[in-house]
């Protein structure tokens, strides 16, 4: 157990030394590539005073929660999927439980989403906003759920890569889709009012959940924990499928990698 | 008493390999209501064996004959083929290749840790052992710098010397004793002998069969998947080397093999029939006369080669004569080789003959060890070389 926390934990940390290893900036393009898209669609949106007029009480914290949220679900995502494939060579010559590369390469996007968040919390001091701790319950239970989802969805995808890398296609432009059709830098019903497009947005799982973590901070709507917790309850389930998935096929994917 | 510590059963592992692979969504819809075609390997067919605790077991076999597929099974990389039964009693730590996951951008500090923990071991069983790590190493004035800095040899000394930290019940040792130089070769061949002398299981791969020898108590030769001879390590391993070097085609003379499309004739080494050659003693030319027939024309681009290797089995020098002078052999007729052996150091060599398929690469008539030669040399120079050299003292 000892060596599989180690093992877990050396393998965090290589990953996201070598992400921003030989980068001038380094370990700031964590906080780059959200903020400075942050800053774009805040001034375009906010102008045009659309996105979510008359929904929220803070667009900048609406928004930047939209963005490290989906940020950080890209990043369960992309990383869970390349798992496998980037420990090829190890995965060729050593027996390791090799489920500790997937939640390795998951808990890298935890590591950049405690960055993100950090400055959220800095700037939302700044704006003067208040925490509450069913909020910040919320928050953490969110986040949580979504781990649970991507490293279920990880258990899959890990593995499928192996024998069909169009999966990493699929995936990004999936996540670019998403980008568009789950609320991050707008409100559905504020930008298209009521209807059915309006309705199926509000609708996307994800979306819901980001929208409860703006509730939790109290920029936006009410908190509903009974769905966070069905959502947990589902995300165990999904995770359940994914575990058996990986333990019958690990077996094998030395011989196809 | 000893105990079993693996147990292998009707062991068999095949492998497909799929010629059009659907490894993308194109080729996979393309083909999709088409079967791919497959090819069936069968790299390890009913292998049955065990292995005492306390055993060091000596595996032989030539390239790409399942010995490496064995020892993956063994330590849980691949999976066995259904009906197979394999028990292994104990903690399997495998060198399968030294320095598995290392990081050429970080540190020999950090890789000690990353590598250890790969391989195992916990991070506090690294922190006592790190001093003896890079002690053994010898690398106690670089372990900071990134090991993209190191030489070959000082990042196999760090592998070799944070494996040997694992403890375990069962090792696995492919092929990694020609680590470092002479001095740390010794070493390690002394830590081998430690885990010998404390009793553990070592299933031990080598084409060294003076290692086989020196430091096993039992041996198995496996061929084409199968175990081909089992026991004594000297007998094995001169059974190994006899059959080894057997032609393939029984009906042809010893070390010879090939399709026979074109055959070598005769040979006349420094205008001596290779039949009743004995001992041949050179220090600058070797003249080799080879006359040659063919039964099909025009089917290959053939060309005439030829390989030196020295008593350790080194291939020193190989060429053919499409690389060298753009000649194809025709259909039958004789053709020189005249090779200036003055680069060759003082020793014992010796040499391959070949009739070959430029194109594909195809052995049409190959002669293994066709015949041997001495270099005489004045004066002793270490390697296999013997390269002009001048001292000026300024």
């Amino acid at each position: 157990m000892n060596n599989k926390v180690d093992l877990l934990l050396e393998l965090i940390k290589t990953n996201f030394k070598m992400r921003y290893y030989n980068s001038f900036l380094g370990v700031l393009w964590v906080l780059i590539k959200p903020y400075s898209t942050f800053l774009v669609l805040y001034i375009i949106w906010s102008k045009a005073n659309l996105g979510a007029a008359g929904t929220t009480t803070d667009y900048a914290i609406y928004l930047l929660i939209g963005i490290v949220s989906y940020t950080f679900i890209n990043e369960l995502v992309t990383f869970g999927q390349a798992a496998m494939l980037d420990k090829a060579n190890v995965i060729l010559k050593v027996n390791f439980s090799r489920q500790i590369a997937v939640v390795a390469a998951l808990s890298n996007a935890v590591v950049n989403l405690a960055i993100n968040f950090l400055f959220v919390v800095i700037i939302f001091g700044i704006r003067g906003g208040h925490w509450s701790l069913s909020g910040i319950l919320v928050i953490v239970l969110c986040y949580v759920v979504f781990f649970v989802w991507g490293l279920g969805l990880a258990l899959f995808t890990s593995i499928i890569t192996v024998r069909l890398r169009d999966i990493k296609n699929i995936l990004d432009l999936a996540m670019f889709l998403l980008l568009y059709v789950t609320p991050i830098f707008y409100e559905p019903k504020a930008l298209l009012g009521e209807g059915l497009i309006s309705d199926i947005i509000s609708a996307n799982p994800i979306g819901i959940l980001i929208q409860q973590i703006r509730a939790g901070i109290g920029v936006y709507g009410t908190t509903n924990f009974p769905l966070i917790l069905a959502m947990l309850a589902t995300g165990i389930v999904f995770l359940y499928f994914g575990w058996k998935f990986f333990q019958k096929y690990i077996k094998r994917i030395a011989e196809f990698i | 008493m000893s105990h079993l510590a693996i147990s292998i059963r009707n062991l068999t592992k095949t492998f497909f390999i799929y010629e059009d692979r659907k490894a993308t969504l194109k080729s996979l819809f393309a083909g999709f209501f088409r079967q791919g075609k497959t090819k069936r390997y069968e790299v390890l067919d009913d292998i049955s064996l065990d292995i005492m605790a306390g055993e060091f077991l000596g595996i032989i076999g030539r390239n790409g004959s399942g010995k490496s597929t064995l020892l993956k099974i063994i330590a849980g990389i691949y999976a066995a083929d259904k009906g197979s039964k394999l028990e292994v009693n104990g903690k399997v730590v495998p060198f399968l290749e030294l320095g598995v996951g290392f990081n050429a951008e970080l540190s020999g500090r950090e890789n000690i840790f990353l590598n250890g923990t790969i391989l195992g071991m916990s991070r506090k069983h690294l922190s006592e052992k790190f001093a003896d790590i890079v002690g053994f190493a010898e690398l106690e004035n670089f372990i900071d710098m990134p090991i993209k800095n190191y030489s070959s040899g000082m990042m196999l000394r760090l592998a070799f010397s944070i494996a040997i930290q694992a403890s375990a019940d069962i090792y696995i040792l492919d092929e990694i004793l020609a680590v470092g130089d002479e001095a740390f070769q010794r070493k390690s061949l002394g830590v081998i002998e430690t885990l010998r002398q404390e009793g553990k299981t070592v299933l031990f791969v080598s084409h060294s069969m003076d290692a086989i020898v020196q430091h096993c108590s039992r041996a198995i030769y496996i061929k084409n998947g199968q175990i081909a001879s089992e026991g004594d390590p000297t007998e094995v391993a001169k059974f190994y080397q006899k059959d080894a070097s057997r032609n393939y085609l029984p009906a042809q003379p010893l070390g010879r093999c090939g399709s026979s499309e074109i055959m070598m004739d005769s040979i006349i080494v420094q205008k001596e029939d290779i039949e009743t050659l004995n001992t041949l003693t050179l220090t600058n030319n070797l003249t080799i006369e080879i006359s040659y027939s063919t039964k099909i024309v025009n089917k290959f681009r053939p060309v005439v080669g030829f390989q030196i290797t020295d008593s350790f089995e080194r291939l020193c020098f190989g060429t053919h004569s499409g690389l060298e002078s753009k000649i194809l052999l025709d259909d039958q007729g004789q053709v020189t080789i005249d090779i200036d052996v003055s680069g060759l150091a003082k020793g014992e060599y010796k040499c391959n003959l070949a009739i070959a398929d430029e194109e594909t690469g195809a052995r049409l008539d190959w002669f293994e060890e066709a015949f041997e030669f001495s270099i005489r040399r004045d004066s002793e120079v270490q390697g296999y070389l013997y390269l002009p050299v001048k001292f000026r003292k300024l």
